[in-house]
C-alpha cells in the first residue's frame, strides 16, 4: 500500500503522464483511500494551470531604454580604449566553439612594466590610459614611447580564459600539459615582455608590483565571472585561485590566465595556470624561476608550441582539489 | 523553447554573435532586442519585483558584452543566456541577503480592463478576480527558495522540457523532475494558504 510520502513524490509524474502502468494503479488507489492527497494534488492541478496562464511582463519603454543606454555606455567605454586595427570587440577575430584568447572587449589602463623616468613624456598616451576604466593610478601608468608593444600593452586587456570540462587527468598528464600555452604566452608578451627588454643588460626588469597586484586581481575575478557564466559553482574556482595565489604569494604578483575544469585522479579538480616572468616563450622554453628572465633559454627556434618544448615551460601550474582546496600538484 | 533559427528574415544568433565579434554595435543592439523579454521576465519571476528584473537584465547585457566571446556554442545561445542570467541574479539574491533593501512601492500593473481578452464583454468583477488571482500567484512563488522559483519559471511558466531545464540549470534530468514536485507542491500549499 502507497503511503502519502510516496504518492507525493508522484504528484508531478502523474501530472505529466510519467507513471508506469503498475505505479499509477497504486497511485490511484492510494487517492482514493487519502482525502488528503487527493485535495493537495487538485490544488498542484490547479497551481500548474494557473501557472501557465501567468501573463508575459513586457518591458515599459523607460525600462528597455535604460537597458539600451547601459550596455552602449558600456560598449562606448571599451571601444575608446581599442587600438584602430582592432575596433572589433574581439581582437583575436574568436570564432564560434574557438577558445578564448585575447579580448579587446576592454581596455587595460595599467601598463604594469615601465621605468618611472618615462612617466609624463607624452600627453597623447596619458589621455588615452586616463579613459580607461580600470582606475589605476596614473601617476603609474606608462607613457612613453609608441612603439608597437607599449601600444598593445595600453589598448588591450588581457581576459584569462576559462575551460569546464569532465576530462579525467592524471599526475603523469600535468607533465606535459600544454593547453595553457597558448595563453601564457598571450599573456608573457602583452605583460611580462615588455619590461624584460627594457631592462638594462646588467639589471632585472622593473615591475609595478601595485599594479600587477590589481591586474591579479582583476584577472581573477574575470575567471570566476567566466566560470559562473559556464554554469561552475563561482565559489569553488575562487577558493581555489585563493590557495593557487596565497601558495605563489612570495613571489611576484602571478596573473591567473588559464583555469581548467577537470577530473583529477577521480575527483574534481581545477587546473590553474598563473603567467610570470619568463624566458620569452616563442624562442622556445625556459625554466626560470618568476625573476627568471635571465635564465637559460632551452629549446630554440622552430619549436614554437611543440610539444618537445611544453614540458619545459615554466610550471606556475596548481591543480587544486575542488573539494577542499588543497594543491595537488604544482 | 526560443530557438536561434532565422524565423522572421533577422538574422540568426549565430550570426548575430559573429557580427558582434567583428565589432558591430549594430549586431549586438540586434540580439539584446531579441533577448530582452527573456531575460527580463525571467529575471522578474526570480527577484520578484520590475525594479530589480530591470536590473538585472540591464547587467546581464552589460556582462553579455564583456563575456560574448567566451560563448563556444556547445548549447543554444538562448540556453547559455538563461545560465548568464540566473547567475546575475542569483548575485542579486545573495546582495539583498546581506544588504536587504527596503521593500519597493507598490509596482503599476496593467489596467484590468488592459487584460481583457479580445471579443469579452467587459465584466469588472471578473477581471478584478482574474488580475487577483494572477498577483497571487505571483506573490505566492515569490515566497519559494530560489532554486524552486528557477525550475518553476523554466518548465511550468516557460515550458521547457525536463531535459532542456537540467541544461540550463547544469543538473541531472532527475533532479530536475524532483525539485519541480516539490516546487509545486510548495506553491500550492503557499496558495492554498492565501485562500479567502
Amino acid at each position: 500500500m502507497m503511503r502519502c510520502k510516496q504518492a507525493r513524490r508522484l504528484f508531478s509524474a502523474h501530472l505529466d503522464g510519467e507513471l508506469a502502468a503498475g505505479q499509477e494503479e497504486q497511485f490511484r488507489a492510494h487517492l482514493v483511500t487519502c482525502p488528503e492527497c487527493k485535495t493537495l494534488l487538485e490544488k498542484v492541478s490547479g497551481t500548474i494551470a494557473a501557472l501557465r496562464d501567468l501573463p508575459e511582463q513586457a518591458l515599459s519603454k523607460e525600462e528597455r531604454g535604460q537597458i539600451h543606454r547601459s550596455w552602449r555606455s558600456k560598449w562606448k567605454d571599451l571601444s575608446r580604449g581599442a587600438q584602430p586595427a582592432s575596433r572589433g570587440l574581439a581582437r583575436t577575430a574568436t570564432a564560434l566553439g574557438a577558445a578564448m584568447i585575447l579580448g579587446a572587449a576592454a581596455v587595460i589602463s595599467l601598463s604594469v612594466l615601465h621605468h618611472p623616468q618615462e612617466v609624463g613624456e607624452n600627453a597623447a598616451s596619458t589621455e588615452a590610459a586616463a579613459e580607461s576604466d580600470t582606475g589605476s593610478d596614473r601617476s603609474k601608468t606608462y607613457t612613453g614611447h609608441q612603439d608597437l608593444s607599449t601600444s598593445l600593452t595600453l589598448g588591450e586587456r588581457l581576459l584569462p580564459q576559462v575551460v569546464s570540462s569532465t576530462r579525467a587527468v592524471g599526475a603523469a598528464d600535468m607533465e606535459g600539459y600544454g593547453a595553457d600555452y597558448a595563453q601564457k604566452q598571450s599573456f608573457y608578451s602583452a605583460v611580462w615582455q615588455h619590461s624584460a627588454e627594457k631592462a638594462r643588460p646588467d639589471a632585472a626588469p622593473v615591475y609595478d608590483l601595485e599594479a600587477l597586484g590589481k591586474l591579479q586581481a582583476q584577472c581573477a575575478e574575470d575567471m570566476v565571472e567566466a566560470a559562473e557564466s559556464l554554469g561552475e559553482d563561482a565559489s569553488v574556482l575562487r577558493n581555489a585561485l585563493n590557495s593557487v595565489l596565497a601558495a605563489s604569494a612570495d613571489q611576484l604578483p602571478l596573473l591567473p590566465c588559464w583555469a581548467e575544469k577537470v577530473v583529477f585522479e577521480g575527483k574534481a579538480a581545477w587546473i590553474i595556470s598563473l603567467s610570470g616572468p619568463q624566458p620569452d616563450v616563442s624562442q622556445g622554453a625556459g625554466t626560470g624561476t618568476p625573476q627568471g628572465a635571465e635564465q637559460p633559454v632551452e629549446g630554440g627556434e622552430g619549436l614554437v608550441g611543440s610539444k618537445e618544448i611544453l614540458p619545459a615551460l615554466p610550471r606556475y601550474l596548481f591543480v587544486v582539489n575542488a573539494l577542499d582546496f588543497q594543491i595537488l600538484f604544482r | 523553447m526560443e530557438n536561434s533559427l532565422n524565423l522572421g528574415g533577422g538574422l540568426t544568433d549565430e550570426a548575430l554573435i559573429r557580427g558582434f565579434l567583428d565589432g558591430s554595435a549594430d549586431c549586438f543592439e540586434e540580439l539584446v532586442r531579441k533577448h530582452e523579454n527573456q531575460v527580463f521576465n525571467l529575471a522578474y519571476r526570480v527577484l520578484g519585483n520590475r525594479s530589480d528584473a530591470a536590473d538585472a537584465c540591464q547587467e546581464t547585457f552589460v556582462l553579455l558584452l564583456r563575456k560574448l566571446h567566451t560563448f563556444r556554442g556547445e548549447s543554444s545561445f538562448s540556453t547559455w543566456l538563461y545560465r548568464v542570467s540566473l547567475n546575475v541574479c542569483r548575485d542579486h539574491l545573495r546582495k539583498q541577503k546581506k544588504h536587504p533593501a527596503p521593500l519597493p512601492p507598490p509596482e503599476e500593473g496593467p489596467r484590468p480592463e488592459d487584460t481583457l481578452e479580445a471579443g469579452v464583454a467587459f465584466d469588472p468583477e471578473a477581471i478584478f478576480e482574474q488580475v487577483e488571482t494572477k498577483d497571487m500567484v505571483q506573490s505566492a512563488i515569490a515566497q519559494l527558495p530560489p532554486r524552486f522559483k528557477e525550475v518553476i519559471y523554466l518548465h511550468d511558466i516557460r515550458g521547457f522540457n525536463y531535459a532542456e531545464v537540467a541544461d540550463i540549470l547544469s543538473v541531472a534530468i532527475g533532479t530536475v523532475k524532483s525539485r519541480l514536485n516539490r516546487a509545486r507542491i510548495r506553491l500550492a500549499q503557499e496558495l492554498g494558504d492565501r485562500e479567502p
